[in-house]
């Protein structure tokens, strides 16, 4: 369903070249909840903004839903981001000055829903997070954890193929990540894919499956079977 | 997408950032304001300078002959100089004038279709022309016909004595008998100073009076009298092209031919209407600069806003972005959110401007301001607003989807 070969990507500067993807490959199948982690400038982030197609790549070959990305143009990129994949970002990414019924509706517009549609789609996708009745509301009255279930549902609601989270529980205390945690199983097991990129070991473990990003490139079976092991030896489970 | 759809939100967005948004919308009012006044000014002074005022103007240029000897005879030396001046090569024609249009001095006579004191009086500007005058400022006559040589007469300056015909400009024939019966004026009796009797012999079609800013400037009358004075002052009208070539050589040939006088105050007409509109264009211009300054920081001023948004909200953009709005949604998305308060910014300048408009009336007894100009106000404000934020927001498309997941 996702499928990536000896993806490459190097940012260019004067003075520097750095391979923040090299030779990447991962194949993520159809429900699948997949942890990606790996220490501080791993790649995993370049890693999202690829897969995401929030960037483009320099070599290799990346198939997301049995289409072709390489070559495609932006509003092409665009149009597919809308129709495929939804976000999930560290800080939520709210936007402020809208109200959650309205940054829920940010990508439906997009996407050219008409009216009661889109007005459906919210009010479901608000209530499914258990914000139905703030609506009307704006991200800075609402906590941590409520905002990023906005964010769940603002994803949601475009009934994506894929759901990519960047770490989406770096901002909450344990227990509002352990609710975000739910919330994302539960639409896993709906049938959502779920890539998730986290730094933290507990919550990589409650994925399907497990891949660690090391120097731009994905660790071989062995090498990350050895790096759960010893994570689970010295990281205590949330 | 419609983009109309989504003014909802984005009007939504912008009560939440109160601050720029109403910053915006004051410049765009007093803005509209002040250039939508100014440009009504400087076109109503511009149609004012620019107006015909009836006479060949090109063509045309005076002089004054001042005779100081005590052996100066005035009567002869108009007429000597008329035939001099008159069988120049190129010269059309020739007359002594005791005022004409654009010379900023003359007087002007109430004149009224009886003797009776209930008749209404009708200021009109008088000139005393011979039967040259509707050659020499090339004039068009419309109806009746011109004086011929016997109707002249020769006065003394003190003299209060009229002849016994006039010609009336088109409008003091209007305003006498009305609109529509202007050609029945000819060969009827009009009376001056309350009861004295004239008839209308022709009427004119267009000759101004000599003060450009009477307000009854287009009300004349003619007389056939030339004045015997020291100072004669005659007007010249040459061929297309000839005038100053002209100028020059009768105020030499003049100045030779009678050495008991001196020829002064040589000056084509055009001169003289730079001269008398001076201020006016004086005034057009400052006004235009200010209009052309005021456009200019207007769009500044968006523009800068515009950025000062956008750049505060590049992550905000890259989010739209990853959600799936492709470049061109982001560039609509801030021009309609200009486009918008635009629009509130040239409503409320609707009405600035006609407070404006009301106040500089009462106070400097303005023309009040055309209802047109404000339709042309609000198209020029927000073509100029919607101008300036191009840039920007050609910038903003720029903005990667990447920048969502980058901190802030």
């Amino acid at each position: 369903m996702l499928v990536m070969k000896n993806i490459g990507k190097v940012f260019t500067t004067d003075v520097v070249q750095t391979h923040a993807l090299r030779e990447f490959n991962l194949n993520v199948s159809e429900g699948d909840f997949v942890a990606v982690t790996g220490t501080s400038g791993s790649g995993k982030t370049t890693f999202l903004n690829v897969a995401g197609l929030l960037e483009t790549f320099d070599s290799g070959q990346y198939t997301l839903d049995g289409e072709n990305i390489q070559g495609l143009n932006d509003k092409q990129r665009s149009q597919l981001r809308n129709e495929k994949i939804g976000f999930i970002f560290q800080s939520f990414n709210l936007i402020p000055d809208l109200n959650l019924f309205d940054n829920v509706d940010v990508p439906l517009r997009y996407r050219g829903f008409n009216a009661a549609e889109r007005k459906s789609r919210i009010i479901q996708n608000l209530e499914r997070v258990g914000l139905g009745k703030r609506i009307k509301h704006y991200p800075a009255q609402l906590s941590g954890g409520q905002q990023q279930r906005v964010a769940i549902a603002r994803a949601l609601a475009g009934t994506p193929r894929f759901l990519l989270a960047d770490e989406p529980t770096g901002n909450l205390d344990s227990d509002m990540a352990n609710s975000v945690m739910t919330l994302l199983q539960e639409i896993n097991q709906s049938g959502t894919t779920i890539i998730m990129v986290t730094h933290d070991q507990a919550l990589a473990k409650q994925a399907q499956r497990q891949i660690i990003v090391r120097d731009g490139k994905v660790c071989d079976a062995s090498e990350t079977a050895a790096h759960i092991q010893t994570q689970a030896e010295i990281t205590p489970s949330v | 997408m419609n983009l109309l759809l989504n003014i909802g939100p984005i009007f939504r967005a912008l009560l939440q950032q109160k601050f720029s948004a109403i910053l915006v919308v004051i410049q765009v009012a007093i803005t509209m304001a002040i250039i939508t006044n100014g440009v009504a000014i400087t076109w109503d002074r511009y149609v004012h300078i620019e107006r015909e005022s009836g006479i060949d103007e090109p063509n045309l240029f005076f002089l004054t002959s001042s005779g100081f000897s005590q052996d100066f005879n005035p009567r002869a030396s108009i007429e000597q100089d008329l035939a001099l001046i008159r069988g120049t090569d190129g010269v059309i024609d020739a007359l002594q004038a005791n005022s004409f249009p654009l010379s900023d001095s003359g007087n002007w006579y109430e004149i009224q279709t009886s003797p009776e004191s209930s008749a209404q009086l009708i200021p009109a500007a008088s000139y005393k022309f011979d039967e040259h005058g509707i050659n020499t400022f090339g004039l068009t006559l419309l109806a009746g016909e011109n004086f011929n040589q016997q109707d002249t007469l020769w006065l003394e300056e003190a003299d209060s004595q009229w002849p016994s015909h006039v010609l009336l400009s088109r409008a003091t024939a209007a305003a006498l008998f009305g609109d529509q019966q202007w050609q029945k004026a000819v060969g009827k009796t009009i009376y001056v100073n309350h009861n004295t009797p004239i008839i209308v012999k022709g009427i004119v079609e267009q000759l101004y009076a000599p003060w450009v800013d009477w307000a009854h400037v287009e009300q004349t009358i003619i007389s056939p009298a030339r004045v015997t004075h020291n100072s004669a002052r005659y007007v010249i009208r040459t061929q297309p092209g000839r005038r100053d070539e002209i100028m020059q050589t009768l105020t030499a040939t003049l100045a030779k031919m009678n050495t008991q006088r001196v020829i002064r105050k040589v000056k084509s007409i055009q001169q003289a209407k730079d001269e008398i509109y001076a201020a006016d264009i004086a005034t057009v211009s400052i006004l235009l600069i200010v209009i052309i300054v005021l456009a200019f920081v207007t769009a500044m001023g968006v523009a800068g806003l515009a950025s000062f948004n956008i750049n505060k909200r590049r992550q905000q953009i890259g989010i739209r972005r990853a959600l799936g709005a492709s470049k061109r949604q982001i560039l609509h998305h801030f021009m309609l959110e200009n486009a918008l308060l635009c629009a509130m910014g040239v409503l409320l300048g609707s009405i600035v401007t006609l407070g404006l408009n009301v106040f500089l009336v009462s106070q400097y007894a303005l023309v009040p301001l055309p209802l047109y100009y404000l339709p042309l106000g609000i198209v020029s404000l927000f073509l100029i607003s919607q101008l300036a934020v191009i840039k920007p927001a050609y910038r903003a498309m720029g903005v990667s989807p990447a920048m969502a997941t980058r901190s802030n």
